[in-house]
């Protein structure tokens, strides 16, 4: 394998205050759930290193903070995102209601050069809550991202670590296939050169 | 709680020894540690002498204080009885109906807003125990909502982390309460004269009022941080302007070289400073730290405007840390602030006000000397700001700074003196902009206009309008600094392509890139030539196919080796190039369909190849991730513009959007889910 320099994978995390971000990007990274996170004022920041068919990379976990709005962070902070994750809790019918919301905004501060193949993956947290609390049934959240191109879509609890580790592999595997669409849509206008990359990184899921 | 005998110890421990407010300032100031009034006495009744009552006789103010407790009654009666499930008025109202005059409506709304702060409540400083009890929930959650639906706060609603701010004070307050065993029947209006002082403001009754009081104090001037600004993508909340002021103005004009190294990691100043400063610092400091903090800062400036340089101060405590860092490390620095160990937390609020007083490079100078014993590394008698390629140049042989291109020119060591050109440039920017005299200037007004000694008349209205004339001086300063930049950056290319045509012999062509780019140094309003940037320009001048030999140096002195690098060739750069397309050849990545960009800056930079130049000495032009530079200038200013060649974007991986028949990939992650399909 060549020497490639190890690829930089910035995901940023946003939804509804109180629907877990922290919490599940905390289970992710440190495989520990704490019911004492405190609200997220601002942004934070984590990193974690990952395979991902055999390549390494660092992923850049930016969790946010619910009740900002983006006014706050600046359109810089969202430029270059290479995935987003929109987080809801499936038994709060309003934070899924934003979702819609979160994403457009998003598209509007970070301006991927193609908004409609900008990565996103949505994530329905806190579903070991009791059934008789859920608001918003699996398929009502599958619809919603069928129709909005096919966004992955996974229901998680960050308190019981139920799917996290699968739903962070999708988000690495396509934040690392669009940062590599993006660098190499520029640096080469050869549309041969895209085919070669697409068969040697295609992703194998 | 205290016992009323401690109580009493605690109280006369203040009114005794302290004559005046200014004296407990004082003492506070100078770090008594067990003696200081916030410890040994009682740190409320400091706090609300410093940021409430400014009259230091009881007497004068306790009355101040009844009325703040009474107005607080009254609101919650106004404001908590609907939530407290009191009347809900007429009963024929349509419950229904979505309008404010509805209770209905309004009971709606209540409930939202106590589940939207209890929720942040519940989270509040989980490590102390005192924050747990459901009868402390109640009093933060009341008196938030009190605060968000009263005419202090309604235009601001509820903000997450007001409830930090009112839990630090809550406590503070709570401690210091004495349970005042209420007389029969007696009321508020009715205490006369005769009344112990001490039990009246420490009555563990009003700890929720007085807190409020506190807290509305505080918010007069925390209120703005917590602003979300105008609404809609363009917008930026006055916390991201204040941020930029405290990075490019404050921190530059004190320490340029850790301003620069934070600018060139590309570490944006909002992403940490927001929680500093909207939280005044509770989560970069430990509980006990944090209070000696505020102690000193309410001591010293009621009106918060020292958070600013505390915030400075905070950065050049870490500064050598940030300096090695590269961005992961540094945002995990600032983002997760080392607790000092051997050093009292006040020392920030001290450094702050030293550098009020001292904002230049010589004044950061000593406060990152005071720490670390270790200087910055330009011996700077001038203030002069040091680049962040200085250190990197300290290894190089100093014989080839010094070679005279006229003896012996080389490519190597003539580039090698461009490039020192270029760095020394660089170097005397900020102060030819002259940052640290604005800035200077500025604080200089601030100051006359805020007297120091003696009980502070704050001047509000003046100081704001003061600060919002210095954050214009800023964003245009800031605009200057990018305008630069790019003006740097594209220089860079050029030099970097004429090093590359040196190498490859074409020394005519390497030479007058070279030359440019000297000029252009030398002369800053002498426009960039872009055509430069063309890979190969077809040599279709009389080129000398020797080094240039020099004549006719330019204006200017230059004290660096080459005192000029005039070729024939560098007429060109008048000139407009014959031909503007280059000749591609297999291996150059010439974008001609990315020229029609709306962003003038979008040739120079998406043309820059990435791995050369990232790991030549000037790599720091571009900031640590050149990569992440390139990256982010894709992105079209507006979104329609879609480009052309944009077909050429794979659109690969199995799970990308759009691809609906691949979700069988989601349906069989979705099988392994706990819950029903
Ligand atoms: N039962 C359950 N509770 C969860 C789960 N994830 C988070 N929580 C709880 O939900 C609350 C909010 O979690 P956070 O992770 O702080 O939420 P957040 O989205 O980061 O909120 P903001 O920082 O305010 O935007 C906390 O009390 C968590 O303990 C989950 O999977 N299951
Ligand atoms: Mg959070």
């Amino acid at each position: 394998m060549p020497a490639i320099k190890k690829p930089m994978l910035k995901v940023i995390i946003l939804g509804d205050s109180g629907v877990g971000k922290t919490s599940l990007m905390n289970q992710y990274v440190n495989k520990k759930f704490s019911a004492s996170y405190k609200a997220t004022i601002g942004a934070d920041f984590l990193t974690k290193e990952v395979l991902v068919d055999d390549r390494l990379v660092t992923m850049q976990l930016w969790d946010t903070a619910g009740q900002e709005r983006f006014q706050s962070l600046g359109v810089a902070f969202y430029r270059g995102a290479d995935c987003c994750v929109l987080v809801y809790d499936v038994n709060n019918a309003k934070s899924f209601d934003t979702l819609d919301s979160w994403r457009d905004e998003f598209l509007i501060q970070a301006s991927p050069r193609d908004p409609d193949s900008f990565p996103f993956v949505v994530l329905g947290n806190k579903i070991d809550v009791e059934e008789g609390k859920r608001q918003i049934s699996q398929k009502r959240a599958m619809t919603f991202c069928q129709a909005k191109g096919g966004i992955p879509y996974f229901e998680t609890s960050a308190k019981e670590a139920i799917n996290v580790e699968q739903a962070f592999e999708v988000i690495a595997r396509n934040a690392l296939a669009q940062e590599e669409s993006e660098e190499f849509s520029g640096d080469f206008q050869d549309p041969i050169n895209i085919h070669l990359e697409n068969e040697s990184s295609g992703c194998g899921c | 709680m205290l016992s009323l005998n401690d109580a009493r110890l605690r109280w006369n421990q203040i009114f005794d020894n302290f004559s005046s407010a200014s004296s407990l300032k004082q003492a506070i100031s100078e770090q008594l540690g067990a003696e200081d009034p916030c410890v040994a006495g009682l740190r409320s009744v400091c706090w609300k002498l410093f940021i409430l009552y400014p009259s230091y006789t009881p007497q004068l103010w306790v009355p101040e204080l009844r009325v703040h407790r009474s107005t607080y009654e009254a609101l919650c009666t106004e404001h908590l009885t609907l939530i407290r499930g009191g009347t809900l008025g007429a009963p024929d109202i349509d419950p229904l109906a979505e309008d404010e005059g509805n209770p209905w409506e309004q009971y709606r709304l209540d409930v939202e807003l106590r589940a939207e702060i209890m929720q942040d409540v519940e989270r509040c400083m989980p490590d102390i125990e005192f924050f747990r009890q459901p009868t402390i929930q109640t009093k933060l959650c009341d008196l938030l909502m009190v605060y968000c639906k009263s005419a202090d706060g309604k235009s601001l609603g509820y903000r997450q982390g007001l409830h930090e701010l009112a839990a630090v004070l809550l406590w503070v307050v709570w401690n210091d309460a004495v349970e005042v065993k209420p007389p029969e029947e007696e009321k508020l209006e009715t205490l006369d004269e005769k009344e112990d002082l001490m039990e009246v403001v420490l009555d563990g009754r009003f700890v929720e009022n007085d807190t409020w009081a506190l807290f509305c104090a505080v918010m007069k001037h925390a209120k703005e941080w917590y602003d979300a600004g105008p609404e809609g993508q363009s917008g930026c909340a006055p916390i991201v302007a204040k941020s930029k002021y405290i990075h490019e103005a404050l921190l530059m004009a004190t320490d340029p070289e850790l301003a620069m190294h934070l600018k060139a990691l590309d570490v944006l100043p909002q992403v940490f400073l927001i929680r500093w400063i909207r939280l005044l610092f509770s989560r970069e400091f430990p509980f006990e730290d944090l209070l000696k903090v505020w102690d000193a800062l309410f001591a010293e400036d009621t009106d918060l405007h020292l958070v600013d340089l505390v915030c400075v101060a905070m950065l050049l405590r870490i500064r050598w840390q940030l300096l090695e860092a590269d961005y992961s490390t540094a945002l995990t620095l600032v983002l997760r602030y080392p607790s000092p160990l051997d050093t009292p937390p006040a020392t920030f609020v001290e450094d702050a006000i030293y550098l009020r007083d001292n904002l230049s490079s010589e004044g950061g100078n000593v406060i990152i000397q005071k720490y670390s014993k270790r200087t910055p590394s330009v011996a700077s008698s001038n203030s002069r700001p040091t680049p962040p390629s200085r250190r990197r140049f300290a290894g190089r042989s100093t014989q080839q700074r010094t070679l005279s291109p006229s003896k012996s020119w080389t490519p190597a060591s003539g580039i090698e003196s461009i490039v020192q050109d270029v760095a020394k440039n660089v170097l005397s920017q900020s102060q030819r902009w002259g940052v640290n005299r604005a800035v200077r200037g500025a604080v200089e007004v601030r100051r006359s206009l805020a007297p120091s000694p003696g009980p502070p008349i704050p001047h509000p209205k003046n100081i704001s309008s003061e600060e919002q004339e210095l954050v214009k001086q800023n964003a245009k300063l800031i605009k200057r600094i990018a305008a630069d930049e790019e003006r740097q950056r594209t220089l860079a290319r050029i030099l970097e392509l004429g090093m590359q045509a040196v190498e490859n012999g074409n020394h005519a062509e390497g030479t007058r890139r070279l030359s440019h780019v000297k000029e252009c140094l030398l002369d800053l309003t002498k426009v960039v030539n872009r055509s430069l940037l063309q890979q190969h320009v077809p040599v279709s001048l009389p080129g000398s196919p020797s080094p240039p030999l020099l004549s006719s140096p330019p204006i200017g002195t230059d004290d660096q080796g080459i005192s000029a690098t005039r070729t024939p060739n560098n007429a060109a750069s008048g000139r407009p190039v014959i031909k503007k397309v280059a000749i591609s050849p297999p291996g150059s990545f010439v974008k001609a369909s990315f020229k029609n960009n709306s962003d003038p800056d979008f040739l120079s930079r998406t043309e820059r190849p990435r791995t050369t130049l990232a790991q030549s000495s000037f790599a720091w032009m571009l900031g640590d991730d050149p990569a992440e530079k390139i990256k982010s200038s894709f992105v079209p200013k507006d979104k329609q513009g879609k480009r052309t060649g944009e077909a050429a974007k794979g659109k690969d991986g199995s799970m990308k959007a759009n691809d609906i028949e691949d979700d069988v990939v989601d349906l069989g992650e979705l099988g392994k889910m706990k819950g029903p399909l």
